[in-house]
Order: structure tokens, then C-alpha cells, then sequence
């Protein structure tokens, strides 16, 4: 009699091994989308722990190579074991950091997606940084809402919410990317009372973050941005002033891959305002 | 791309010289949608292709921009010459014999238009617009005081002359300035005065002037350089541009309902009060 649930035991073993890799390799084992991107060339990533992933992971940023953010993305899709970094908002900001500088649209709306996905799983399992956790939520709901509208609109408060939250509890992150990133939501978005634009709060985070963050050049563009929107005559001295100080940040600065779509972002400002930079 | 356009209009034998700037080229200014001139595009860019469906006309024959300001849009009106463009009425009666501008059809949305505008006010001492002289009057027509003077207030104040008109881009902020008495009186519509109203302090504003109906946003031909058969084709799309699910979700992004004849008794209301 013991042996036939051994028997049974084998038989069944197989396809659960089977169902359980295939689940690890689609990313199932954290309920990601169906649909990622495929990551290619994973044969020649690094073979790191998680914990050594995680310290690794705080140094990424801008300047950290493709390939090496798509083998951290990778590991942490197929990591069988909740980490510790599940947790944090280091999974979201590969997602965002590979998302910002794919130029597919599809692939950019999939992994930003994937990064809407890791924020929620981090904030579920409550996360110890959910000020850092609503942030890269946020950044990728913006990425992958920027060419759908209906999302976008849909999203909006949600945005707004989870931005108010980050501003609160994490506004260092990325040098004061939530006040930059609800300053510039409260500009762009549609005006009051169907919407939630108010050129009065985005001057207000804006003001914030390039008063508390100085060195980060988009701090600098944006509120270049909302004083062009003014439309002011003494605005658009502030203005053009900013927009020289980003412009020499960014071409001395160790901005790595954003430095162009950076430069792209403070031309279109320049050129609304018609400001001269020269 | 549009090197690639040319050669498949050239199969078609529809165009002769299909997406040059000019004629086929499309201005949208409309105040109330939000983003600016690069997050629009991709939204204005999938209308575009949807009415060059609608029409049978090569993909990307037709080019648009959005504009925010109404610096940008005369400046873009003036050099690009598009043979398109959706106006906010006030900017188009400025420009309407300049550039000969012919509205040929009107938007339909809950959002963007305004049906028609008050002028509101807290202090109870305000009671008409005479009481408004020497006062500051905040509003998003403050660029525009002839169509605030001619269709708005029916020509009962100057308020260029008789008032400190300050601009504002958005309404909120005249409410605001209302609010804390920055600004004496402000122009709201119907849906912005309920909604200040729910603000704090809010329940003390009123209106002391409504305005008659205004025109909505209209589609306006800039001139004669869009032939008649192609301006044809482009008002019958954009008749039916907004039908159907594809056409509803698309238009919906740019928070147009349709796309209806003009009205051209209310236009021509308008035409005369506002002069030549």
C-alpha cells in the first residue's frame, strides 16, 4: 500500500514542476500581466542572489545600462521566493527606468504596465517604503497612460491620490520627483471643474521642487513650464533663466540615456515660450 | 514618412500635393481639454486618421497641432496657413475678416464650450455691472475685452475702459481671486458657478449679469486655399467623424461629443453684435 501513493506521487510531480516553472517563467508567480516583454539575451546575466540584487539595485538610475536592468527585471520574475525587494519600489523603478527609455510604444506601455503591477504587489504586502511604492506607481500609470487618453483620464485621480501620498511620505525620491511629477498633473491636466488642473497648485509643488531639489534639471523644466503657462512677462525672464541652468546641468551631468529626451522636453519649453537659450 | 505619403497619394491620384503645410493642415485651440502642444498630438494624430478613414484619403494626409495659447495660435494661423481650424469663439471673431474665416460646422461638448458666462461677484455692494467701474475683473476673456464688451455683456459696459481687466488662463483662479478679494468679479459659466459655489466661502458669490447663449467652438476654413471638393469631403467626415464605437472612443479622448452643422443664427447673433 505505501508505495502506490509514491507511484501516484511521481506521476503527479512532473507536470507540477512542469506548471510551476512555466508559471515562474511567465512572471505568474507574482500575478504580472499576461503580456510582458520578452527580455532576450538573459543567457549572459549575471548569476546574483536577491539580496545581492537589492543592493545592487539602489545604485541603478538613468545611466545604468539596458542590459543590466533587463537581467534585475528578469531575476525578479522568476524569483520563486518573496524577498524582501519584492516589496520595495526597486521592481517598479526598473520597470519605469526601462519603460522611459524604450522608444516602442508597445513596449513601453508593457513594462510600464508590469511596473503599475509591481507597485501594487509592493503596496499589497505593505511595502516599508509606500511613499517611494506610490511614486513609481504613479510614473509608470503616466508612462503607460501617455497615449491613451481614456486611460489617462480614467487614472487621473487615482494619479492625483497616490502623488499626494508620495509627496508626504517620500518627496526625496528621485529628487523631488513626486512634487515634480504632481506639479506637472496639476498643469497639464483639464482644467477646473472637469478636471483637476490648477496652474495655482502646480506652481505651488514646482515652486517646492526646485526650492528643496535644485539639482535635478526636470525640477528646473517644469516649473520653466508653468511660468511659460502664465504667460507673464517677468515669468518668462524666470524662465529662460531656468531653462539655462537645466540646460548646463544636463549636459555636464551624469544623466546617461535621459540626456536627450531631457534636452527634447527643455527645447519644446523654450519653444512655447519662444525663449532664446543662446 | 511623408515622403512615403506622397508616392501612395500619387497612386491614388487623390492628391496633387498632399501633406504640404497649408491646406491640409489642421489648428486646434480649445482652452478647456488640458495637456499642451506634445501630449496632445498623439490624441490629435489618431482623430486625424480616423477622419481620413472616415473620408477615404491617404493616412497622414492631413497634419494637426493643438495650441494652448493665443499667442501660439495666431502665430501658427499666420505662418502655417492651415486650411482647418477648431477656435475658441473669442479668437475667432478677432481674426474672422483678417483671415477670412468661415465657420462651417460647431463642436458638441459638455466640457469644452460655454454655453454662456456670468459675471460674478461676492461683495454684496456689487449689484449690476455700472457698480464694476474702476474694479478689478478677473477672466479668461481678459485677452479678449472686445468679445467680452460686444457678445458677452451686450455692449452695456466697455470693459476695457470702464474696468481692470485682469487675465487669468483658467477660471478656478478667478474664482480664487474672487475669493479672497484679489479680484472684485469674475466670469464663470454655468457649471464653474455651481461648482464655486461648493467652495469654501463660495456660497456669498452671485451672478450680477448673464450672458445671452454664445457660440460654441466652431470649425472654421481658413479662405479659399482648400479647394471646394476637398472642403466638401472634410466637413461630411467630420459630420460623421464622432459615429459608431471606433469614432465615439476617439472623439471622447478629446472630449468631443459630435460634430454638428453650424448654428448659423447664433453665429450670425454673435457677427453682429461683435461688428466688423
Amino acid at each position: 500500500m505505501p508505495s502506490r501513493p509514491k507511484v501516484h506521487n511521481a506521476r503527479l510531480l512532473g507536470p507540477l514542476l512542469a506548471v510551476a516553472v512555466g508559471l515562474l517563467q511567465a512572471g505568474c508567480i507574482w500575478n504580472l500581466p499576461k503580456d510582458l516583454v520578452v527580455l532576450s539575451t538573459m543567457d549572459s546575466c549575471p548569476d546574483y542572489g536577491m539580496l545581492d540584487l537589492a543592493e545592487h539595485a539602489s545604485a541603478f538610475d538613468h545611466t545604468t545600462s539596458s542590459d543590466e536592468l533587463r537581467c534585475a527585471l528578469h531575476k525578479l520574475r522568476t524569483s520563486p521566493i518573496p524577498y524582501e525587494v519584492h516589496w520595495t519600489g526597486t521592481p517598479a523603478r526598473i520597470c519605469y527606468l526601462l519603460a522611459d527609455r524604450t522608444s516602442n510604444p508597445d513596449d513601453r506601455d508593457r513594462l510600464a504596465t508590469e511596473g503599475v503591477r509591481w507597485a501594487e504587489i509592493a503596496y499589497e504586502h505593505g511595502s516599508p517604503e509606500p511613499g517611494r511604492v506610490q511614486y513609481y506607481l504613479s510614473i509608470n500609470l503616466g508612462l503607460a497612460a501617455r497615449d491613451h487618453a481614456a486611460l489617462a483620464l480614467k487614472n487621473v485621480r487615482v494619479l492625483e491620490k497616490a502623488l499626494l501620498e508620495a509627496v508626504a511620505l517620500a518627496p526625496e525620491e528621485e529628487q523631488g520627483g513626486p512634487l515634480r511629477m504632481l506639479g506637472t498633473l496639476y498643469l497639464l491636466a483639464p482644467p477646473w471643474p472637469d478636471g483637476i488642473g490648477d496652474s495655482d497648485k502646480a506652481m505651488k509643488y514646482l515652486r517646492r521642487a526646485v526650492q528643496e531639489y535644485p539639482d535635478h534639471p526636470l525640477n528646473l523644466i517644469f516649473l520653466a513650464l508653468a511660468l511659460v503657462d502664465a504667460e507673464e512677462e517677468a515669468e518668462s525672464a524666470d524662465a529662460t533663466m531656468l531653462l539655462k541652468r537645466a540646460k548646463a546641468m544636463i549636459e555636464q551631468g551624469p544623466y546617461g540615456d535621459a540626456r536627450g529626451r531631457w534636452l527634447k522636453e527643455l527645447k519644446n519649453v523654450a519653444e512655447k515660450g519662444e525663449l532664446h537659450l543662446d | 514618412m511623408r515622403a512615403g505619403l506622397l508616392a501612395a497619394a500619387a497612386l491614388l491620384g487623390l492628391w496633387a500635393s498632399a501633406a504640404q503645410a497649408g491646406p491640409h493642415d489642421v489648428a486646434i485651440h480649445v482652452t478647456r481639454l488640458g495637456g499642451d502642444t506634445a501630449t496632445a498630438q498623439p490624441f490629435l494624430d489618431r482623430f486625424l486618421r480616423h477622419l481620413e478613414g472616415a473620408i477615404g484619403w491617404p493616412a497622414s494626409s492631413l497634419a494637426g497641432k493643438f495650441l494652448t495659447s493665443r499667442k501660439a495660435t495666431t502665430g501658427y494661423l499666420a505662418e502655417v496657413k492651415p486650411g482647418l481650424a477648431l477656435l475658441e469663439p473669442p479668437l475667432y471673431f478677432e481674426l474672422r475678416q483678417q483671415l477670412q474665416l468661415k465657420p462651417v460646422l460647431q463642436v458638441e461638448s459638455a466640457e469644452l464650450i460655454t454655453p454662456r458666462l456670468h459675471v460674478v461677484v461676492k461683495d454684496p455692494a456689487l449689484k449690476a455691472l455700472a457698480d464694476l467701474a474702476g474694479k478689478r475683473v478677473c477672466s479668461t476673456l481678459g485677452e479678449y475685452p472686445r468679445y467680452l464688451t460686444a457678445v458677452v455683456l451686450d455692449g452695456q459696459v466697455d470693459a476695457a475702459k470702464a474696468w481692470k481687466l485682469k487675465p487669468v488662463r483658467q477660471a478656478l483662479k478667478g474664482v480664487r481671486g474672487v475669493l479672497r478679494g484679489e479680484c472684485d468679479a469674475t466670469t464663470l459659466d454655468d457649471s464653474q458657478l455651481a461648482k464655486a459655489r461648493e467652495m469654501t466661502g463660495g456660497k456669498e458669490l452671485r451672478s450680477i449679469h448673464a450672458s445671452a447663449p454664445l457660440p460654441p467652438i466652431p470649425v472654421v476654413v481658413l479662405g479659399d486655399a482648400l479647394p471646394a471638393a476637398e472642403r466638401d469631403a472634410l466637413v461630411k467626415g467630420l459630420l460623421q467623424v464622432c459615429d459608431g464605437e471606433k469614432g465615439k472612443a476617439i472623439c471622447a479622448e478629446m472630449h468631443l461629443t459630435r460634430i454638428v452643422p453650424v448654428d448659423a443664427a447664433l453665429f450670425g447673433a454673435a457677427e453682429k453684435k461683435y461688428g466688423g
